[in-house]
């Protein structure tokens, strides 16, 4: 899908848009592919490992746990488990971190980069929805320019690094064609931009409506004046057609972000299997 | 005591629509005379401009149809501003929190931040007698419910021995433990040793910042526990009700289903539970056109898509029904809200009041 050879693709847009099944079918379609792929979503959102379904062969899918991810990234600065562990479990300690804002996101990027340096395959990550992806990938500079020094701050360059740079990682950003989700992409996008140097590098369009042709609508306004059993179709037709003119420009908007391949996938009205969708990226990119 | 607003919290995943059914409910309530403001915590904006509300810590009136009821969308950084402001009375104090390094690179829009947005300004709204409902609609997330218990975690970080130790790291952080013998015992050294670790990780600067930051907490902990106090009794409170919005599609269920267990976990139950974009059946119209498709082949298409269409999401909401039927218990009602082909905001809130007038939740209290 033109994504390839990067090692990691970040999957990301406003919430509700289908994100989480996006990235399964992604890693679903590599892992068809090449025999191998990791799945990797945050906390307790399991919706990219429910969007993978029962079509999981080849896909390792896994939800980081911050507790979890915190002892393996100590541990990795202290070249110690044990050490990991006795500091996590420490009480004073475990009060201080559950409030302390970015070492969560900081420690979840870290575990996203030991995965990327391990033999799974290439890594897709379910990000959080809209701002949060943003401010999750600001975290390792600003806690950078913040620690300086240090064991730590040196496990943030190592982020950026391997994980976070253009040559090492996708972006993709997922949107639906309503104007209001359109408008919140776009700004998503800018802030991609100016805030992290990036830009996606491919935007998937879910539930894109179907528009009424011209003739349709014309055709049912005309047998609407001739028998007015028809007006419901030609009202509902009107009102699709509005909205499907409000898609189109939506489209063209997203259509505009620089450098994105854009692909439009249908409005299904059902949840659709992670093949399934996985066939109308391919088919359409 | 004045008297204070009764609250609805409204939560549920992204995209469910959240924040027009926040208002809707608003509206809802404002049509019943009741003074009532809606907060939108992490608005999106495009959704604030069509709803005529400015981004920011103001409140701005809406009218509807001639019902006025205010809306006030508070963005993150300068909402935690505003709430350091509040917190400390002392100016000197408020700069050196400004100035902190910890806080001018971490603080914005990060994990707790949108938490303590929430429980600063209910607790300020509910007790400013300007308003007698405030109609909270949280983040778009799972997390949602989190603000529920953040003031209280942050709380107990805030206990005297655990801002010692934060304060004992910046004396440690570059001596070694055997430095300072005046703690004792198994557990003081195990403290010190970790601490000891900690400060070797991050780096002796950035242990001065966290406890230079945490140390100013220490004179206004009063204050910080009585705001504590203040949002746990009126999360508890039984005029404070819980609203779940969700969708037909899969992944909102499932938000909706994570969401129940978040509110019993704490105890609490929902007032109801919204089921926004359902389609129950195919209309009339629809059956006896597609009876009689072959009088205008032109439209053959059309008709079939639209006969595809309903089906579709008629068996999508009959399905969505049935699971969240199965998730809460039988008094609590579920409301099926109908899908809107409309993008105009005006008209799809005043649509989604009427429908929400015949429930219990249109009532106060």
């Amino acid at each position: 899908m033109g994504l390839a050879p990067k090692r990691v693709v970040f999957v990301t847009g406003k919430g509700g848009v289908g994100k989480s099944s996006v990235a399964a079918a992604l890693a679903r379609a590599e892992a068809d592919r090449s025999g191998s792929a990791v799945l990797v979503e945050f906390e307790d959102a399991a919706g990219a490992q429910r969007a993978l379904g029962t079509e999981r062969e080849g896909v390792s899918s896994l939800v980081v746990e911050y507790l979890d991810a915190l002892s393996t990234s100590i541990a990795g600065m202290l070249g110690s488990k044990l050490l990991g562990k006795l500091v996590v479990k420490q009480r004073t300690l475990k009060r201080v971190l559950q409030a302390v804002p970015a070492v969560r996101e900081l420690v979840a990027l870290d575990r996203v980069r030991s995965l990327a340096k391990g033999s799974g395959g290439r890594v897709f990550v379910d990000l959080p929805a809209t701002g949060h992806a943003v401010d999750w990938l600001r975290v390792p500079s600003m806690a950078e320019r913040f620690l300086h020094v240090g064991p730590a701050a040196k496990m943030c360059r190592a982020i950026q690094d391997e994980v976070l740079s253009d040559e090492r990682s996708a972006l993709v950003v997922v949107s639906t064609a309503e104007p209001v989700v359109a408008a919140e992409t776009r700004e998503l996008v800018f802030r991609f931009e100016h805030e992290l140097g990036r830009k996606p590098d491919l935007v998937v369009v879910n539930r894109v409506p179907r528009k009424p042709t011209r003739d349709e609508l014309s055709g049912a306004r005309a047998a609407a004046a001739r028998d007015a059993a028809w007006a419901p179709l030609a009202h509902a037709l009107g009102e699709d057609a509005e909205i499907g003119a409000d898609a189109v420009l939506a489209l063209t908007a997203l259509g505009s972000i620089d450098g994105a391949r854009v692909v439009e996938i249908p409005e299904l009205f059902r949840d659709p299997g992670a093949r399934e969708l996985a066939g109308f990226l391919e088919a359409r990119a | 005591m004045t008297t204070r607003a009764a609250l609805t919290v409204v939560v549920g995943g992204g995209g469910v629509g959240k924040t027009t059914t926040s208002a809707a409910l608003g509206l809802g309530l404002a049509r019943h005379g009741r003074r009532t403001l809606v907060v939108t915590v992490d608005p999106a904006r495009r959704l604030a401009d069509a709803l005529g509300v400015r981004i920011g810590i103001e409140a701005c009136p809406i009218q509807v149809d001639g019902t006025e009821l205010f809306a006030r969308m508070p963005d993150a950084r300068g909402s935690v501003d505003l709430f350091v402001n509040w917190l400390f009375d002392d100016p000197a104090a408020r700069e050196r929190v400004f100035q902190n390094g910890m806080y001018r690179e971490l603080s914005s829009a990060l994990a707790g931040v949108h938490e303590l947005i929430s429980v600063a300004f209910i607790d300020h709204e509910l007790g400013s007698g300007r308003y007698d409902e405030v109609v909270l609609d949280t983040a778009p997330s799972r997390h949602a419910l989190e603000f529920l218990d953040y003031p209280g975690r942050l709380g107990r970080m805030l206990e005297a021995r655990t801002l010692e130790w934060m304060v004992g790291l910046s004396k440690l952080a570059g001596a070694t433990i055997e430095d300072r013998p005046d703690e004792r015992g198994l557990l003081a050294w195990g403290r010190k040793r970790v601490g000891h670790l900690v400060s070797n990780l991050v780096g002796v600067k950035a242990i001065r910042d966290i406890a230079a930051l945490f140390s100013e907490f220490l004179p206004v902990r009063e204050k910080w526990l009585g705001l504590v106090h203040s949002v746990e009794r009126r999360i508890h409170a039984r005029s404070t009700r819980y609203v779940i919005v969700t969708g037909p599609s899969g992944s909102s269920l499932d938000d909706a289903e994570f969401l129940l267990g978040e509110l019993s976990e704490r105890s609490l139950a929902p007032a109801a539970l919204l089921l926004n974009r359902a389609v129950e059946r195919t209309p009339d119209w629809l059956g006896s056109l597609h009876a009689r498709r072959a009088e205008e082949p032109s439209l053959d298409a059309a008709l079939g898509a639209y006969q595809e269409e309903y089906r579709a999401r008629a068996a999508q909401t009959e399905h969505a029904l049935e699971r969240l039927k199965g998730l809460t218990r039988a008094k609590t009602p579920l409301v099926a809200l109908p899908t809107l082909r409309t993008s105009d905001p005006h008209e799809i809130l005043v649509t989604l009041a009427s429908e929400l007038a015949g429930t219990a939740l249109a009532r106060a209290p």
